[in-house]
């Protein structure tokens, strides 16, 4: 006998650990390698799981997001691969590379982005690739394309998306970033009047567990609010915004990682 | 039959190519001030053509119109060197309805998409199979189609650089914007272009309605009071609606039977889809942000607009399919920078999503394809005064059609006794029916008359039932 559905109703609630859970977004625990340290080198691996807003309806992986963190002598570089699935089987990839500093916001100095496309449906144009030089020098945000240099001012402090995925795991639960910040969407749209604020540990359900989890919750123009979801060593596990999820991917073991 | 226009009479027939550098000659000796027809200048390059729409964005979420509550920079710029039209109406509150219109210039019961999920009727072209057929222009599109399928390659007439991300406007409009400006700053410019990028946003609003259903009574994000917008004027809504609007109220998410939302809800939800809109125009920004840089604005006409508006409180309506203005009348912005004068405001004539269709033709050189009830905006947008139109329409399905004329509004209902009649000069709120007042029946006649008389111009779609199609009189 064929496996009954579940119903699907409208989720109602935004997306938190134990609404995710509700509705079959989190099935397993999250794993929490007990030698985490957010200051070590490392590679974090999200899962973009999106809501349509029903609980057992049009919910799906839509992509990837990995973020490799190496530190350096006056700061640390970020290798970003963010995938996104496309429909009619067309992949959209971000790449980029980026040195940011090691201050509460991991502010981006220096980097390159390339966005292409593949998979089915190409249109003979290649693969739409273009490529940006980004860079930031004092309140001047410079953006290298196609050979040519474009400036624009910047108000006051930046950080950009990705970063902040990074920052927030070496942010104290007390501390606070500056009053407010602007921030740069995907390493090139500008988003402002941003600020960050800590939330006190609080009780969710994740899949078949029950864990407590510390929240930053970030808001400003241009966005779905975001939720950034910690554990005590101040891994980030999850980040909620809108009907977008970021959900951590277990880590490999070492060993593993080096034969692959 | 040629489809070509000879607009210079007694020159005898031009070649497309002819027409084509005839019509982008115009608009530079306009410019110049120049008499109008002068000679084309041969080294001028063809004309291109941006269109750039999205998913049910209220008319008034752009800051440079005055909106507070929201900062737009794309768009503003957009104002600032443009046209902008206040009195603009879709021709269907819904998304593959108005978006037939867009894109053939017929109303929804004549292209066979009167409801959601359908394709135009095969007789019909679209405006890419028709310039593709008419002109030697690339045909571009990506983002959302809906005619049928909402996310799809198969876009008749365009070459679709991707269709975005399923549902997900917040993620795929960011491959729209990207594929956009990739082909743009990578194009071998032999070939003028048209190009649609077609953006999902700000329609993920509808998620945040299903994942904010219950209204929490406390702020999910405390910072945020201050920046809460006040609830529209309009807020309440006329106990003696017709019982199409009642019903819709009732069952949508703020009228759910757990209870009505709080005002502060209300407004958290006001807040919040002003964000979708802030998304959307970054996207914007980016894609015009490439337009610019890799030369085409000063041979591209832009074109900007929604396929619907969006409730917004207002009747403490959400989402779209209803014929207040919230969610009929839509943004639309034409800017062609030194050739259409910027930073204008037309706040005075009535435009419809009828319209793109005849203007691209226009400006483009080429026929617009038969029975179009749009007009081509050119002469609007070049500052000359064409006969005011005397109303525009809009339609939902078989259920219920719309009368705009200069001053008033009408909506009737197929199944549904009460009419509204809304003075919109003295009423912009549409708050006073004024349909069933003894001194207002005239008026009334009136605007009954201009429904029938323009029912009886349009040709129902071949494919519609008796039973989807409006009774003719």
């Amino acid at each position: 006998m064929a496996k009954k559905r579940p119903t699907s109703s409208p989720v109602k609630n935004p997306l938190t650990p134990t609404v995710m859970t509700r509705i079959g977004g989190l099935r397993a625990g999250p794993s929490s390698p007990g030698d985490f340290s957010p200051d070590a080198d490392g590679t974090a691996t999200f899962r973009i799981w999106t809501c349509y807003g029903h609980s057992h309806r049009s919910n799906a992986e839509m992509g990837e997001l990995r973020i490799e963190r190496t530190r350096r002598q006056t700061g640390q570089r970020l290798v970003i691969r963010q995938t996104l699935r496309n429909s009619g089987g067309k992949v959209h990839t971000i790449r980029a590379t980026v040195s940011c500093g090691l201050d509460l916001l991991a502010r981006p100095v220096s980097w390159t982005l390339t966005s292409e496309f593949s998979g089915e449906h190409m249109t003979g144009r290649g693969s739409l690739q273009v490529t940006h030089a980004g860079g930031i020098e004092g309140n001047t945000w410079r953006d290298t394309v196609g050979g040519t240099t474009f400036e624009r001012k910047l108000a006051g402090p930046l950080t950009a998306d990705w970063c902040l995925f990074e920052a927030v795991q070496r942010m104290d639960f007390r501390a606070r970033p500056p009053e407010t910040f602007d921030v740069l969407e995907g390493l090139s749209v500008l988003k402002t009047a941003h600020r960050l604020d800590y939330r006190p540990k609080e009780a969710v359900t994740w899949g078949p567990e029950k864990i407590a989890l510390h929240r930053f919750a970030q808001t400003g123009r241009g966005v779905y609010p975001y939720e950034y979801w910690l554990d005590d060593r101040h891994r980030l596990l999850l980040v909620t915004t809108g009907p977008r999820t970021y959900i951590r991917r277990p880590e490999r073991p070492k060993a593993e990682e080096h034969t692959t | 039959m040629s489809n070509r226009r000879d607009r210079h009479s007694g020159r005898g027939k031009l070649s497309r190519r002819q027409v084509l550098q005839a019509s982008a000659g115009t608009v530079a000796a306009l410019s110049t001030g120049a008499t109008f027809g002068a000679a084309p200048s041969p080294a001028r390059p063809a004309l291109n053509v941006l269109l750039v729409m999205t998913d049910q964005q209220h008319i008034a979420t752009i800051s440079a119109r005055g909106c507070r509550h929201v900062r737009t920079p794309a768009l503003d710029r957009l104002c600032r060197e443009g046209v902008t039209f206040d009195e603009s109406y879709s021709t269907n509150p819904l998304c593959s309805p108005a978006r037939s219109s867009l894109w053939t210039g017929r109303m929804p019961s004549e292209t066979g998409v009167p409801v959601n999920g359908r394709p135009i009727h095969r007789s019909i072209p679209n405006l890419g199979q028709w310039v593709r057929e008419h002109t030697s222009h690339e045909t571009i599109y990506a983002g959302k189609w809906h005619l049928p399928a909402s996310f799809t390659h198969n876009v008749p007439g365009f070459t679709v650089l991707t269709p975005g991300v399923s549902g997900q406007g917040n993620l795929g409009d960011t491959s729209t914007s990207l594929a956009c400006e990739a082909y743009l700053r990578n194009r071998s410019k032999s070939k003028p272009f048209l190009m649609v990028a077609s953006f999902f946003q700000p329609h993920d609003i509808c998620q945040w309605l299903r994942l904010n259903q219950d209204d929490p009574g406390d702020l999910r994000y405390p910072p945020i009071a201050d920046e809460l917008p006040p609830l529209p004027d309009n807020f309440h809504f006329d106990a003696n609606e017709p019982a199409t609007l009642r019903q819709k109220r009732d069952r949508n998410e703020p009228g759910d039977k757990k209870g009505a939302w709080s005002q502060k809800h209300w407004r958290y939800y006001l807040w919040s889809y002003y964000r979708h809109i802030e998304m959307v125009d970054a996207e914007i920004g980016r894609l015009l942000d490439a337009f610019r840089q890799s030369g085409h604005a000063r041979d591209t006409l832009v074109i900007f607009t929604s396929d619907h508006g969006e409730g917004l409180g207002h009747h403490q309506m959400v989402r779209k399919n209803f014929l207040y203005e919230e969610a009929v009348k839509v943004p639309l912005i034409a800017s062609f920078p030194g050739h259409v004068p910027a930073g204008t405001v037309d706040g005075e004539n009535l435009v419809s999503g009828l319209d793109i269709v005849p203007t691209v033709c226009d400006y483009l050189g080429i026929e617009a394809p038969p029975k179009m009830h749009g007009r081509s905006l050119r002469p609007l947008l070049e500052g000359r005064r064409p006969p005011r139109r005397p109303f525009v329409a809009s339609e939902i399905g078989h259920r219920a059609r719309m009368i705009r004329s200069p001053r008033y509004k009408y909506v009737t209902y197929r199944d549904d006794p009460i009419e509204q009649l809304f003075d919109l000069r003295a009423d912009a709120g549409e708050t006073k029916n004024l349909a069933p007042r003894a001194d207002q029946a005239s008026v009334l006649a009136d605007h009954r008359k201009m429904l029938a008389d323009w029912q009886n111009r349009l040709s129902p779609a071949p494919n519609l039932s008796e039973g989807q199609a409006w009774p003719r009189t």
